[in-house]
């Protein structure tokens, strides 16, 4: 395994509840992972599980409360320095909202290379190279974001990115603003330049298809933990957390399973906080233990299958999880 | 057309709601231009059809003009709309019929139930509303049967939540309030705008269930709005697909989503397979969607065709009646099956 070029060790990000007397909210909960140079890791969530503020974390938009983000080995300062802001990119869900709407194209872009020092000809012809890297006629330069589509502004956010010469690329539902046309474009688009540009990929969605399509490896967050990561071919054909079954299970699909019940998953529960398993209270194996003590991210498989999982009756040997996924439609 | 041929297939269908060359117009200063045209549809008692399209389809406009409320600078041009015989839209005209259907016979259910839903009202009071104004109900007995609807919407402990405020309701039970609002007058029809398009993919299947469940015990029908072919397909027995402001492709749901006779279709399909197909690679349609008040000439779709030809660039395109009261709007249908054996073995689908 290649060296980790990302690291996050035991990140937790608090909230102070504002206007309440004392509390905070947790969102994120000691979450650990790595990611090797040139890997393509996508984190998955539904609203609430803290996979955004994950993101913004390791972007260095949030500071973690405790625990620490580690860039090639060595422990990000709170105030990054510019050249470790370069080289960790982030591009945001709403296209609407994180371009400025005064700005014509070719000065957001100009600004992000002449911030980037980078080295090579005349801004304009850097600008021209940036737009065509992303599928923009050189003409989009002159227009403002308001010409543009959602899909085209997704486009410039990229590019806007890649002017810097990133090392991590960080995108945070960068396609759940689009429509599903055009998020094969950005999701392919992505791909392609994370192979041209030697980028590693850390990519936070709530929709399957699409870390499916774009990453190697993938993180299934809940309630501000990371409860199951995997190598995406096994997360799919073999996921072990009752939580990554549920949302497998809700996936909708075009061809609907007659009579399939699923068995996974009850209503989801308010996010209150709970003692032990956040989870379950909506898991049906839950069993006396999972009120007691939250469950450790442990490697199942053996060493190698990299399939870690955090979850009491999956650890006592539940193998409930057969074929979550598997295919009903008889294709081959 | 189509409605035609579907009512040939089942003798005893009862059509409900009729849509005929329906044309939507926006109307302003600098244009004045169609962004919905020619479009039929029929919904038969108990059945429910989904509209698919992506942004700028035109899907949500027509999916409005049938409750009269197109957004404003929107307004109805020609064709006509009727339900259960009443004439609500005529050549163009609207009538006075709309009024007492809306709420009554016809519910609708938003996308955004944050903004659907009045903030300083309790949500009791805004489910009885139209409940009330139809019927004249007393105020206790319509807080009993407010209560009695968010227990059916699976709202717990209703009799508390009925004097709540929306703020107070998760994104999930906040979209269940909204349906028990539609459905209070116990309507024949439901229009559903992108449903649970907000919502996370556990609540939305919940929702999916419950719209399945109105369905059958009320023998509901609706008409259904969604950019997701999934949900489409999990609630839909036959659906309508838009482009550019045009139905380009209709018939029942499994032959359509498993053997699509438009290009379109097939390209909305092989840019979001489902988890279980065998390959996940996104296949994307070229090109960016047309503006439906300057369409590109002949079929709109041919600028981003895989396979047209010369005459796709001029003329008009018409449905043509399929069997199985299919319609497609491309003259090379059969082509289509070669065109998605060529894509899926490209995308390692084969």
């Amino acid at each position: 395994m290649a060296e980790p070029i990302l690291e996050a060790r035991s990140v937790t990000v608090d909230f102070a509840h504002r206007g309440r007397k004392a509390g905070h909210l947790r969102a994120v909960d000691h979450v650990s992972f790595s990611v090797s140079a040139g890997e393509r890791l996508g984190i998955v969530g539904e609203s609430g599980s803290g996979k955004s503020t994950l993101c913004k974390s390791l972007a260095g938009v949030y500071k973690p409360s405790s625990g620490e983000v580690l860039f090639q080995g060595e422990s990000l300062p709170a105030k990054r320095s510019p050249e470790l802001r370069r080289a960790i990119q982030i591009v945001f869900q709403d296209p609407y909202t994180s371009l400025n709407p005064r700005l014509r194209i070719g000065k957001v872009l100009a600004e992000a290379v002449e911030a980037g020092g980078r080295q090579g000809g005349d801004p304009e012809q850097q600008v021209r190279e940036l737009l065509a890297t992303v599928g923009l006629p050189a003409v989009a330069a002159s227009v403002r974001p308001s010409k543009l589509s959602g899909g085209q502004r997704q486009r410039v956010a990229i590019a806007r990115a890649l002017a810097v010469e990133p090392t991590v690329v960080l995108a945070d539902e960068v396609t759940s603003a689009l429509d599903v046309s055009v998020q094969a474009v950005i999701v392919n688009l992505l791909a392609r330049l994370a192979g041209e540009h030697d980028l590693t990929l850390v990519f936070v969605t709530h929709n399957l298809q699409v870390v499916r399509a774009l990453c190697n490896r993938i993180c299934v967050m809940h309630a501000g933990r990371i409860v199951e990561s995997a190598p995406t071919a096994t997360l799919f054909a073999a996921p072990k957390h009752p939580y990554t079954l549920a949302l497998l299970a809700a996936a909708p699909r075009l061809h609907p399973r007659e009579g399939v019940e699923d068995a996974t998953a009850k209503p989801a529960a308010p996010p209150v906080a709970v003692e032990g398993c956040a989870y379950r209270l909506r898991c049906p194996l839950a069993r006396a233990r999972c009120a007691e003590e939250v469950p450790p991210l442990v490697r199942t498989d053996g060493e190698t299958s990299l399939h870690d999982v955090a979850c009491h009756a999956v650890a006592e040997g539940w193998e409930g999880a057969a074929q979550p996924a598997s295919s009903t439609r008889g294709e081959p | 057309m189509s409605a035609a041929a579907a009512t040939a297939d089942r003798p005893e269908r009862q059509v409900l709601l009729e849509v005929d060359g329906l044309t939507i117009e926006v109307r302003n200063r600098q244009m004045h231009a169609s962004v919905v045209r020619d479009v039929s549809l029929s919904v038969g008692v108990g059945e429910t059809l989904g509209i698919v399209g992506e942004s700028g389809s035109g899907k949500s406009l027509t999916l409005r003009s049938l409750l009269g409320v197109l957004p404003k600078g929107t307004a109805v041009a020609g064709g006509s709309i009727s339900y259960r015989g009443k004439v609500l839209v005529d050549d163009g005209r609207v009538t006075d019929e709309m009024q007492s259907l809306r709420g009554r016979e016809i519910g609708m259910v938003f996308q955004d139930a944050t903004s659907a839903l009045d903030p300083v009202i309790r949500v009791g009071d805004q489910i009885t509303e139209t409940l009330r104004r139809h019927t004249g109900l007393s105020r206790k007995a319509a807080d009993a049967r407010a209560i009695e609807l968010m227990e059916r919407m699976g709202i717990p402990d209703s009799r508390r939540r009925v004097r709540q405020y929306p703020h107070e309701f998760s994104g999930g039970m906040r979209q269940r309030v909204m349906i028990a609002m539609a459905i209070a007058c116990s309507p024949s029809l439901l229009l559903c705008d992108e449903p649970t398009t907000a919502l996370d993919v556990t609540t939305q299947t919940e929702i999916l269930e419950l719209f399945g469940e109105l369905r059958r015990e009320q023998g509901l029908a609706m008409i259904f709005v969604s950019h997701d072919l999934g949900v489409i397909a999990e609630v839909c027995e036959r659906v309508c697909v838009m482009y550019c402001g045009q139905i380009i492709e209709t018939g029942m749901r499994a032959q359509v989503f498993d053997a699509p006779r438009h290009p379109y279709t097939l390209g909305l399909i092989e840019s979001a397979p489902d988890i279980e197909a065998a390959s996940p690679e996104l296949v994307a349609i070229p090109g960016e969607a047309p503006d439906p008040t300057v369409p590109p000439p002949g079929c709109r779709f041919n600028p981003r065709c895989p396979m047209p030809v010369e005459e796709c660039r001029s003329g008009g395109f018409p449905l043509i009646p399929l069997s199985g009261g299919r319609a497609t709007a491309c003259i090379r249908h059969d082509r289509t099956t070669a065109l998605r054996h060529r894509i899926d073995a490209e995308a390692g689908r084969g």
